[in-house]
């Protein structure tokens, strides 16, 4: 089966007038029909960057240095400004955080989403765009939708905007919708109720979902794949979240889940916070060589290998070389 | 409206009064008795107290006699029907070639920042700031009437044996235009385009400054960066960065037009343009009192008017201001 | 994304070694980073320097008047050339400095602490006092500025003393307006709660905490004013309403210059307007660059 999305080895480097900063470090994601990914990571942005780069949306100074990334087999990172624009507007929907800022201040709601709507049909009439507006409205559940149509994102409470958020990226019915850190700075009941919506309408219109957050206990909740991100890579992944809860292979994975409630006691703090927000990326050897405890010889020659621990789960460490049989 | 109006009268009979020196002094001449004087005084009412002096004046205003000058010896109205159309001919032009090119200016500089028109836009906005307007006349005269020959003589709106047009709004460009008269309306333009090149110069400095300011960050803004994530197409985008970049650049059009009324008076006076502004110095070294009123009040009004059609482009553009 | 876009305009500098670096040493820095703020230094520096040195470096004594070589081109004898009344341009242009820069300068000088002080207090206290003052202000700025400086000059008399009061009384809205609104926006922070809590009193509070936050944006704004006052100068004795007549003014210099500029004698006006362009560029210059020194995230 053809994978949906294919993000591979994609380095991602901001340019200023001081400095260099490395960003992205050969971020790798796969995606495929019916996936719903979590991918956690610290604060920080690499998970934003990594979500720009794969719209290959990036704002300067970045640049993407190298990799690839494909979307039903098309390269994304080749595309024209159209075919761009076409797959931002029809096949991939974003929802971001932070929905006042997002959404115009002085556009009317219905007329935003009808703006997103004629982008992926130019043809359409108005009351054809008003009708999916309209739907979209009730499909995240906002009361009185006829109402709301026309009243401004200042007249909104934060819920309601990340919900027309929500509405604004499934409009057009994407194959693929792409959540960042959505919930941040909601009420933990608000926030339940958007996580419950994206799921239902994941599921509903059979697309696909990778949700970008902290907090790994919604990935818990909602996701079924789970990749964990750290320094710009993806540094453990697992086909079953289940399985990466019970046997977690990576340092970094592992402190996380030692300050996370309701997991399993068995996990220690093995890996330091970062001293600052900004990464400190090692020429050589494994990326976390400053942080982590278990930090051997060989860990500050070599980037560690991708080790299969179990079907579906592989991890990037040197700790776990042998465990299938290969490495040292 | 009708309170600020009466303010601004009020305010102007005041301000002309706080004026040391005495009009009838001023008339009467050197060689005037104090006999001449006083008569002089008691006609123009000025041995009255205050608070008649004001209601007399607002009785006469109301009826649209705004008194004489004295230097003039016209109707203060009929003077300022001269030369207030003049100097709003010179600024309204000025004012539109700014607009023209400081927002297309500034629009491009802001799309492309660092290009070759954003390098010319920002460099040009820092000096104009020190641009003196007076010089930049001369500078222009200097150029391309002493040495190119290609534009008119600086004295005044007219050559000087054509007759002025008949008087429909007062502006000669728009008179001669309406009568067809195209000899006319020849020499108004090559009288024209001196004077208002000095002032678009003068004037797109701000214009373009604010500009380039507001609608680059109406593009940074995270709005139009989600925008573009959503896959809008060009027109909506720019569309939307234009809808907040615009109040900005509304506002400091406004301030700019009410000021050039009277700021236009140095360039009036390179151009012996016979304007607003060179009608309130004569008349304040004159202490000629009614034609400073007169003066102060119009201008007052027509800045009042500006700001009024401000606030409803702003409640058009902008629905959270509307009532 | 747009987090480390944000951060890295608020980073400052950091030398090599990751010592802390004290503000002179940043200023350095500064001028060596950013051309055109040092260019505006160096202009700002030659005229004081001229302000002061003018009359001894001058070829002639500005304010005479030798008929016998009237309106000559720029020659190696007079290097500007001579103006109407058989002055020579070059000694007056540079004797300048003296009569504009010291109206402007002491003339913003004037504005920018009667504001602030005015600022501080309406900003603070919200009596009837305050808001006559606000309306003052207000009624200040309805009118044309350029005629009602001119009126003013025109009334008190043109003395150069009294230019000065007329430009210090213009600005003093400006300053006004700026300070008023920084402080109400900080009177509400908690610090000056703490402060007034703790038994502070009222103008103890505005002056050791509030009013030093405000002083940059003010001093900044003071340096682009000083152009301005030096536009206004030149434009005001242009017109006859500035400067008593024979005193070398760049602005009643370019008024000598116009009447004969139709003739082709461009040196009389031209000298003395680069001049203004010159000066007032460099104090923008200087004024831009304070603006970004003292707060990086408002790079224009």
């Amino acid at each position: 089966m053809e994978k949906l999305l294919q993000a591979e080895g994609l380095f991602v480097n901001f340019y200023t007038t001081k400095e260099t900063v490395k960003v992205l470090t050969g971020f790798s994601l796969e995606v495929e029909c019916g996936d719903i990914i979590g991918i956690v990571g610290e604060s920080g942005s690499s998970k934003s960057v990594a979500i720009a780069s794969i719209i290959n949306l990036l704002s300067k100074p970045g640049k993407i240095d190298a990799g690839s990334v494909s979307f039903e087999g098309r390269d994304v990172l080749k595309m024209n400004e159209e075919e761009l624009r076409q797959l931002r507007s029809q096949e991939i929907g974003v929802i971001p955080n932070n929905p006042k800022g997002m959404l115009h201040p002085i556009v009317k709601i219905g007329t935003q989403l009808m703006n997103r709507y004629y982008s992926a049909h130019p043809e359409a009439k108005k009351e054809e765009a008003q009708k999916h507006a309209l739907q979209a409205l009730e499909m995240v559940q906002i009361p009185d939708p006829e109402k709301r149509l026309h009243v401004l994102p200042n007249e909104l409470s934060g819920g309601m905007a990340q919900r027309v958020l929500i509405a604004m990226a499934l409009i057009n019915k994407p194959k693929l919708v792409i959540a960042d850190d959505a919930t941040t700075g909601l009420d933990v009941t608000v926030q339940a109720q958007i996580l419950d919506l994206i799921e239902s309408q994941v599921q509903k219109t059979r697309s696909s979902a990778i949700i970008v957050t902290h907090d790994l206990g919604i990935v818990v909740q909602y996701c079924k794949k789970v990749g964990i991100l750290c320094m710009g890579r993806v540094v453990e992944f697992s086909d079953s979240v289940e399985r990466l809860l019970m046997n977690a292979r990576h340092p970094y994975t592992q402190t996380l889940l030692a300050a996370t409630p309701g997991v399993p006691q068995k996990y220690h703090d093995e890996v330091k916070p970062a001293k600052s927000a900004r990464h400190e990326i090692p020429v050589q050897g494994c990326l976390l060589q400053s942080r982590c405890k278990q930090c051997k010889e060989h860990c500050l020659l070599t980037m560690p290998p991708k080790v299969e621990v179990a079907p579906g789960h592989w991890v990037e460490c040197h700790l776990a070389e042998g465990s299938d049989g290969h490495g040292k | 409206m009708i309170p600020q109006l009466l303010g601004i009268t009020l305010v102007a009979f005041l301000l002309v009064r706080l004026l040391p020196g005495n009009p009838a002094t001023a008339m009467a001449g050197s060689l005037a008795t104090p006999e001449t004087i006083a008569a002089i005084e008691a006609r123009l009412g000025l041995d009255q107290p205050l608070s008649t002096q004001f209601f007399m004046y607002l009785k006469n205003v109301l009826q649209g006699d705004f008194g004489n000058s004295w230097y003039t010896s016209n109707p203060v109205a009929s003077d300022l029907a001269v030369r207030f159309p003049a100097t709003l001919e010179l600024i309204s032009l000025g004012m539109i070639i700014a607009i023209i090119v400081g927002v297309i200016g500034g629009s491009i500089s802001a799309l492309k920042p660092k290009g070759f028109i954003d390098r010319i836009t920002s460099s040009f906005a820092t000096i104009a700031g020190a641009l003196p307007e007076f010089w930049i006349g001369l500078l222009l005269i200097y150029v391309f009437y002493v040495r190119l020959g290609i534009a008119a003589a600086p004295i005044g709106r007219l050559d000087i044996q054509l007759p002025t047009p008949p008087n429909v709004t007062g502006m000669i460009l728009i008179d001669s235009f309406l009568t067809g008269d195209m000899a006319v309306f020849r020499s108004a333009v090559s009288h024209l385009i001196l004077p208002v090149l000095t002032l678009s110069i003068v004037l797109l400095g701000p214009i373009l400054k604010m500009s380039r300011t507001s609608m680059r960050d109406a593009i940074d803004s995270d709005y139009v960066h989600y925008a573009r994530m959503c896959g809008m197409n060009k027109k909506c985008v720019v569309e939307y960065a234009f809808r907040t970049a615009l109040p900005p650049i509304v506002t400091i059009i406004a301030v700019y037009y009410g000021f050039m009324l009277g700021g236009a008076v140095l360039v009036e006076k390179v151009f012996g343009w016979g304007g607003f502004g060179q009608y309130a110095v004569q008349s304040v070294i004159n202490k000629d009192y009614f034609a400073v009123q007169g003066f102060l009040m119009l201008a007052a009004v027509f800045s009042l008017f500006i700001y009024l059609v401000v606030d409803i482009i702003y409640m058009i553009v902008d629905p959270r201001q509307r009532p | 994304m747009r987090g480390i876009i944000d951060m890295e305009r608020l980073k400052t500098t950091v030398p090599g070694n990751g010592a802390p670096i004290t503000e002179w040493k940043r200023f350095l820095i500064f001028m060596r980073t950013h051309p055109s703020f040092t260019i505006g230094l160096v202009i700002v520096l030659a005229n004081l320097l001229l302000m002061i040195f003018g009359p001894i470096l001058a070829p002639y004594d500005p304010f005479e008047a030798n008929p016998a070589v009237v309106r000559q081109a720029p020659s190696a004898a007079h290097i500007f050339g001579t103006d109407l009344n058989g002055m020579d341009i070059f000694s007056r242009v540079i004797y300048a400095p003296r009569i504009d820069l010291t109206i402007a300068l002491v003339g913003t000088a004037i504005s920018l602490v009667i504001g602030i002080l005015l600022g501080g207090y309406t900003g603070f206290w919200d009596n009837w006092f305050s808001t006559l003052i606000e309306r003052v202000a207000d009624l200040l700025q309805a009118f044309p500025p350029f005629v009602l400086a001119m009126a003013l000059v025109a009334v008190t008399g043109q003395k150069i003393q009294n230019v000065i009061y007329v430009i210090a009384f213009l600005n003093i809205p400006i300053y006004l307006r700026l300070v008023r609104s920084n402080v109400i926006s900080v009177r509400n922070c908690t610090y000056v709660e703490a402060a007034i809590c703790v038994g502070g009193s009222k103008t103890r509070i505005l002056f050791r905490h509030i009013l030093p936050n405000v002083i940059s944006s003010a001093l900044t704004q003071a340096s682009i004013n000083i152009g301005w006052a030096i536009l206004m100068t030149s434009g005001l004795s242009f017109i006859g309403a500035g400067v008593p007549v024979p005193t070398p003014e760049w602005g009643a210099m370019i008024a000598v210059g116009a009447s004969t500029i139709i003739m082709g004698e461009w040196w009389s006006s031209m000298f003395p307007g680069l001049a203004i362009v010159i000066a007032a560029l460099g104090f923008a210059l200087v004024g831009d660059g304070l603006q970004v020194f003292f707060d990086p995230t408002k790079r224009s």
